[in-house]
């Protein structure tokens, strides 16, 4: 078998018509015979047969042909080009349906996953594109289930973290508050009053004191360059008793009282155990505390909620040794108080006037 | 016979047929130019069999541009449709006084608006080892010229319906060829290859617009005369399948003036515009449409229009330095890259 390779007629052109075939598939051809014309931008040129044989054309008249094209084959004989053409049936097929174009990074993709070309002929596109081969390979890793599965609720909470992350530029402070006079106070409090109430209720009717002074704290920015305050300060509650992360949002903390928010609190902690919270409750929080009192537990930088501009961070109670006046040591409490807060619309300066003034208000308490 | 022809049309073919239709429908065409009589045909043969046919209406000349544009000037104030060819368009500089004072200035200057319509083809453009004196793009150097109107071959644009516009414009204007494009076949029914199709903006065909229907984003626009759209669409393809970068092709007929309305809401929608055009650096084409842009969308501009052209330098002959001075393939995805992948 002789391959016929098209030669180059000229330096302009990178292609050339075929316009038509001098001699019909399966005629002999002598060495130097014309066997097919081709046309040029500036001519129509003879193609003379380098060889001798039967005749195998390839393109037909009105194809494009390069230059090093094969263009044909020459057999010996009749028989030989007839087994070819029986053997080359498949293989021409193949060639017909190669009207895929692939980009790069999805032939890197299709390699790396070993993905066979019929599942990418299935798509029934022409233009393949990364995404197109990821979505093929999420589609065949669903049949295979490996790893553990994330529950919706935490998928949800995904959503928002990952918008939070996304959209708003975080800053944080962190504060060290001095205890217990709080605690003292508390537990006097609760002894009078037969409730129990910690730092936590504590600091969420703190924080209420601030929503006329740092209207910024309390609200939801609504476009670049327009801010929208709460009227009222709504405070959420980070809370997590095993059925999953709920933030339920005690409202008008101004108008309640320390007991009311404490009873609010022993609500959420119920609801929060059984995972039971109503839309109502989890709903038009403008301020949010994350609580995360365990027992050696520093602080944690809390996720501000994409609609809100900051979130306190409570850590559990430390305790130092100190210098009193009289150089004699002693221990004292204090817990971390953190803030995390979104920089477009709060700088440090009033960052650390707001823990300043919640600082303050914890140090010497009063009810 | 005619639909088989037409298939595999070149461009130079096309423009050969769109001359001998105008020569077919309008008696007042002339053409006038060196070289141009068969069986030459013109250097590029664009003029094949029209002196043949219309022996009196093709006039072979010396090599004297300012005359040619001249008796072309005359011609046309006196009615008729005068077709002038300058072999090399690198020559048109020697009848640069006849078209600015002359031509362009008779359809205003005489109280009453004149109808004047002389078309000056010249064939421009490198890529072909012609040196410095053979290979340059001058568009850059009619633009704002009053009354003067320019046009650029395009293998997307039919010439039979550019040419029936030229010829009757009633302006003078000045149809640049890029040479490479001559051989070339030339576009038809919106199909380009497995990617790319295009399309007309616009009634009057004006603006063609290059697109792949798999794309989402087109998240970049290049502008270009008919010239470099071998080469935009190389780099198009290169993008999209090595870096999945979306690209369209906006490619004007009309030069100048520059109907920038037409493509206004894709302008908008770009994130990335790049302007492609051969002149060398300094006062271009592109500059004076990135302009009009900033004029028109400032505020509205995701980023700044980037201009890609070739080098400020003369145009050397030897092959490998003349692809460093002029737009290649390599430069427009370079550029394209630069302001879409390293941000």
């Amino acid at each position: 078998m002789y391959e016929i390779v098209l030669p180059k007629f000229n330096n302009n052109d990178e292609s050339y018509t075929l316009l038509y075939w001098l001699l019909d598939a399966g005629k002999p051809v002598s060495k130097q015979e014309a066997i097919a014309v081709f046309e040029t931008s500036k001519a129509a040129f003879d193609l003379e047969s380098e060889s001798e044989g039967i005749l195998h054309p390839l393109p037909q008249a009105g194809d494009e042909c390069k230059p090093g094209d094969v263009i044909g084959y020459l057999f010996a004989t009749e028989v030989e080009r007839q087994d070819f053409i029986q053997n080359s049936g498949a293989k021409t097929k193949e060639t017909k349906d190669k009207s895929l174009t692939i980009t790069k990074a999805a032939q890197e993709l299709i390699e790396k996953h070993g993905i066979a070309e019929e599942s990418i002929r299935k798509l029934g596109k022409s233009i393949i594109k990364r995404p197109d081969i990821e979505k093929l390979i999420s589609e065949q890793n669903q049949s295979v289930v490996t790893g553990l599965e994330i529950s919706r609720q935490q998928m949800a909470i995904a959503r928002v973290v990952t918008q939070s992350h996304n959209q708003i530029p975080k800053a944080f402070l962190l504060m060290k508050v001095y205890c217990d006079a709080a605690i003292q106070m508390l537990n006097d409090h609760g002894t009078k009053h037969d409730v129990i109430i910690g730092l936590p209720e504590l600091l969420v009717k703190i924080t209420a004191t601030l929503l006329s002074d740092f209207p910024f704290f309390f609200g939801s920015l609504i476009d670049d360059n327009r801010f929208m305050p709460g009227e009222v300060a709504n405070i959420g509650v980070t809370l997590d008793l095993g059925k999953g992360l709920f933030i339920p949002v005690i409202k008008n903390v101004g108008d309640k009282s320390l007991s009311d928010v404490a009873n609010t609190l022993i609500d959420f902690r119920l609801k929060a155990m059984r995972g039971q919270f109503t839309e109502e409750e989890l709903n038009q929080g403008n301020i949010s505390i994350s609580i995360n009192m365990d027992q050696d537990s520093l602080v944690t930088i809390p996720i501000i909620l994409p609609s809100q501009t900051c979130m306190l961070s409570l850590g559990g109670i430390q305790e130092e040794l100190y210098l009193d006046t009289e150089q004699h040591i002693k221990t004292r409490s204090y817990i971390n108080l953190g803030l995390a807060y979104d920089h477009r619309v709060i700088n440090g300066r009033e960052a650390a006037q707001f823990l300043t003034k919640i600082k303050t208000k914890l140090e010497q308490p009063s009810i | 016979m005619e639909a088989t022809l037409k298939k595999t049309e070149r461009v130079v073919e096309n423009l050969n047929r769109a001359l001998h239709h105008i020569f077919a429908v309008d008696p007042q065409v002339f053409l006038i130019g060196e070289d141009i009589l068969d069986p030459y045909g013109g250097a590029f043969k664009v003029s094949k069999g029209l002196s043949t046919k219309y022996p009196d209406r093709v006039l072979s000349t010396p090599i004297s541009e300012e005359a040619i544009i001249g008796i072309g000037g005359g011609l046309a104030l006196c009615g008729n449709k005068p077709i002038v060819e300058i072999m090399f368009g690198d020559f048109i500089a020697l009848g640069f006084d006849q078209i600015l004072n002359f031509a362009s200035k008779s359809v205003s200057m005489y109280g009453t608006k004149l109808d004047l319509n002389m078309i000056v083809r010249c064939a421009v453009g490198g890529n072909r080892g012609y040196g410095p004196t053979h290979s340059q793009s001058l568009q850059k150097h009619f633009v704002g010229i009053p009354n003067l109107y320019l046009f650029e071959l395009s293998p997307l644009h039919d010439n039979i319906a550019v040419f029936e516009k030229l010829v009757n414009l009633t302006y003078p204007s000045i149809f640049f060829e890029d040479k490479v494009l001559y051989t070339q076949r030339i576009y038809t029914d919106g199909l380009i290859d497995d990617l790319f199709s295009y399309e007309f903006l616009d009634t009057a065909n004006n603006f063609a617009r290059i697109y792949a229907d798999s794309f989402e984003e087109n998240s970049c626009l290049l502008i270009a005369p008919g010239g470099l759209v071998p080469r935009c669409l190389a780099a198009a393809r290169e993008l999209f399948i090595d870096f999945e970068i979306e690209t369209q092709i906006i490619v004007p007929s009309q030069l100048y003036p520059f109907e920038l309305e037409t493509i206004l809401g894709l302008l908008t929608d770009a994130t990335h515009i790049f302007i492609v055009e051969d002149s060398v650096a300094g006062g271009t084409w592109g500059s004076e449409i990135a302009h009009q842009i900033y004029s028109h969308l400032w505020g509205k501009l995701k980023n700044p229009v980037k201009l890609i052209h070739s080098k400020n330098s003369i145009i050397p002959s030897s092959a490998h330095l003349e692809k460093q001075v002029l737009v290649q393939k390599e430069d427009i995805c370079n550029s394209v890259k630069d302001a879409v992948l390293y941000v």
